[in-house]
């Protein structure tokens, strides 16, 4: 039980402050927002997103190849929350769970279809999953709605706030989890896939079967994610599993420091609940606004904000330590 | 046999399309996604020129031709200048190159969205009219590709193989360290491989142009054909490339003339992961250890 509890907790002080920091802008932001339903709605989507963002810096962070495939996740299970609601009856709840079953189930297809490929070989296979999945929407529109998408009927729980509360739980818990599964040995086996496929083998890593794992675990959050964005909109549409998500999934990871959780959490948290409401105020320019900060910032901090502020965190530390007496 | 002149047509032009690509991805190892940018700017670029030169009159074939030169050579331009930018502020590892140029892609088409608008534009063709080829009527616009792409093809493959700045591009492309140590100035050399590439991408987009409505999401398609034909064919090869244009042109036509255009994307795509999970160099590329 101790070995456990220290394993669990074994990740805390050094991410304790970001951890902090993070939970508390998720508290506060839909007080920011006046506290009404809308900024509970903003603020909802914004965790969605850290939830986007924390899945594939898990996947990608660790085995350090770039993916455009995680709206296909996302995709499949937005689509199958909304069908087992619409066609089979089932409960918001247990649509969920299935439609996160579902993201999972993705996560270790496109794990097998890519256990062979590395670099630009994976990036590529990833993106024609994803498009093949985008093109079968209107291919059979008569199923899946096609433009327009799957109405879903029913809230998830009865008001804004406990579905607030509900999706902050699921957000923070996955941060929690991921953290706490980057340093187990699992996490290290899969870093160590991601490093040099060879040395891991050598060194007596079970290549396939993390790698297939971790694609899977990545497909569980993003699949719970795209389920809550479904329901959230009321709606499995088209653009949950198209290539302009999976591009903004691809550049908050960036700024918010690949390989480091909490960065790509926090930055797509602070991105889609602060700076796109504060942009759109721009109206025709706020596009260009967006993406020219975004190029101006990926340009400035290629590996991201986070490690800076870390290092500067870890910098303070250090000269406070040094300055005690 | 109008399937067979159909497929040609599109295998050329992805050809044209995805060989600057090939050649920077070869040569320096990295996935410039602004090659999307590039073909839309060459088309946008033909549009912008054809009506500023026209000056309200109809356009002529000569001023469509002048259009189209200084499309493409302001594109060749920007791929020169926006490398030698990445080069001077030292931002050219292979991930930095990606996140870089896929957020110029966006950017570029938010000012193209609110320079242009979101309804689409037109562009003339240089050659009006059609023509009757083995019982087909194609568009003798659309008959300009398979040359431009013939000679392209054979022009960079003269320069890579014959010339003394194309074999210093192989050896940089092959070892850049060593080829530095030789003396090959590889910064200006890869520099002016973007600069060939998007003038390239921007020829294949002025030449696409009249057969489209011009839009801010049309950089989206050309990068998507030039991802799939590269990485398909296997990238160190100029054959390859050709070999992969030709299947997937050949692939989609057929389902698109036996079922839907649509669906043929759909089928070239899965072509792609199945041909892949098979052949993960693709088909004519040599295993290399990828330098993270």
């Amino acid at each position: 039980m101790k070995i456990v509890e220290s394993a669990l907790f074994q990740p805390l002080p050094r991410l304790l402050p970001g951890m902090i920091i993070s939970l508390s802008l998720a508290w506060v932001l839909p007080y920011c927002f006046g506290n009404t339903a809308w900024g509970m709605d903003i603020t909802r989507a914004a965790l969605i997103f850290a939830l986007f963002t924390l899945s594939w810096d898990f996947l990608c962070g660790s085995t350090g190849e770039i993916s455009f495939g995680h709206t296909f996740f996302i995709g499949v299970s937005a689509y199958t929350a909304a069908i087992v609601q619409l066609h089979g009856g089932l409960s918001p709840v247990t649509a969920l769970l299935l439609a996160s079953l579902a993201g999972a189930g993705c996560g270790g297809l496109l794990g097998v279809l890519t256990l062979r490929h590395t670099a630009a070989v994976y990036t590529m296979v990833t993106m024609a999953i994803q498009l093949s999945f985008h093109r079968t929407l209107f291919i059979a529109g008569g199923l899946l709605g096609g433009e327009e998408g799957i109405p879903i009927s029913s809230s998830l729980l009865p008001t804004p706030q406990q579905e607030y509360w509900l999706t902050l739980a699921i957000s923070a818990g996955a941060l929690w989890l991921a953290i706490w599964l980057w340093d187990t040995p699992f996490g290290r086996q899969l870093r160590a896939a991601g490093g040099d496929n060879r040395v891991a083998l050598a060194s007596g890593v079970p290549v396939a079967r993390v790698r297939i794992l971790g694609a899977c675990f990545a497909g569980l959050l993003a699949g719970m994610g795209g389920a809550l964005m479904a329901m959230l909109h009321r709606m499995a549409y088209h653009e949950l599993a198209g290539d302009s998500l999976a591009g903004l999934i691809f550049l908050l990871a960036t700024v918010g420091g690949v390989r480091t959780l909490v960065g790509p959490w926090l930055a797509a948290l602070l991105y889609t609940s602060v700076v796109r409401e504060f942009l759109q105020s721009f109206q025709e320019i706020s596009t260009i606004l967006e993406f020219g900060l975004f190029l101006v910032i990926i340009w400035t901090f290629p590996n991201g904000i986070g490690r800076p502020l870390g290092r500067l965190w870890r910098g303070l530390q250090a000269g406070k330590l040094r300055h005690a007496p | 046999m109008d399937m067979f002149l159909l497929a040609m047509l599109r295998a050329c032009d992805y050809a044209l399309i995805a060989v600057g690509f090939a050649l920077v991805f070869g040569s320096c190892r990295v996935l410039n996604l602004m090659h999307g940018s590039f073909v839309m700017l060459g088309a946008y670029g033909t549009h912008l020129c054809t009506v500023l030169l026209a000056g309200g009159h109809p356009a002529t074939p000569g001023l469509l031709i002048g259009a189209v030169a200084l499309s493409t050579g302001t594109v060749a331009l920007l791929g020169f200048g926006f490398f030698k930018l990445l080069q001077m502020t030292r931002r050219t590892r292979p991930e930095e190159v990606l996140a870089i140029s896929l957020t110029g892609n966006l950017f570029i088409a938010a000012l193209v969205k609110y320079r242009f608008g979101t309804e689409g534009a037109n562009v003339q063709p240089i050659l009006g009219g059609a023509s009757e080829w083995l019982g087909v009527a194609l568009p003798n616009n659309d008959l300009l590709t398979p040359p431009a792409a013939l000679l392209t093809l054979g022009t960079l493959w003269w320069w890579l193989n014959r010339t003394r700045s194309g074999l210093a591009l192989r050896a940089v492309a092959d070892d850049a360290l060593s080829a530095t140590l030789m003396g090959v100035n590889s910064d200006r050399l890869l520099a002016m491989a973007v600069g060939i590439a998007a003038f390239i991408a921007a020829l294949a987009g002025a030449l696409r142009a009249p057969s489209l409505t011009l839009s801010h999401t049309m950089w989206i398609p050309p990068l998507l054909i030039s991802f799939a034909v590269v990485v398909f064919g296997g990238r160190n090869s100029l054959p390859g490339v050709v070999a992969s244009a030709l299947l997937l042109a050949t692939a989609e036509t057929v389902t698109s003339y036996m079922w839907n255009e649509s669906a043929s994307q759909y089928v070239s795509l899965l072509m792609v992961v199945a041909g892949l999970y098979l052949f993960p160099q693709g088909l004519a590329g040599t295993p290399r250890h990828e330098n993270r």
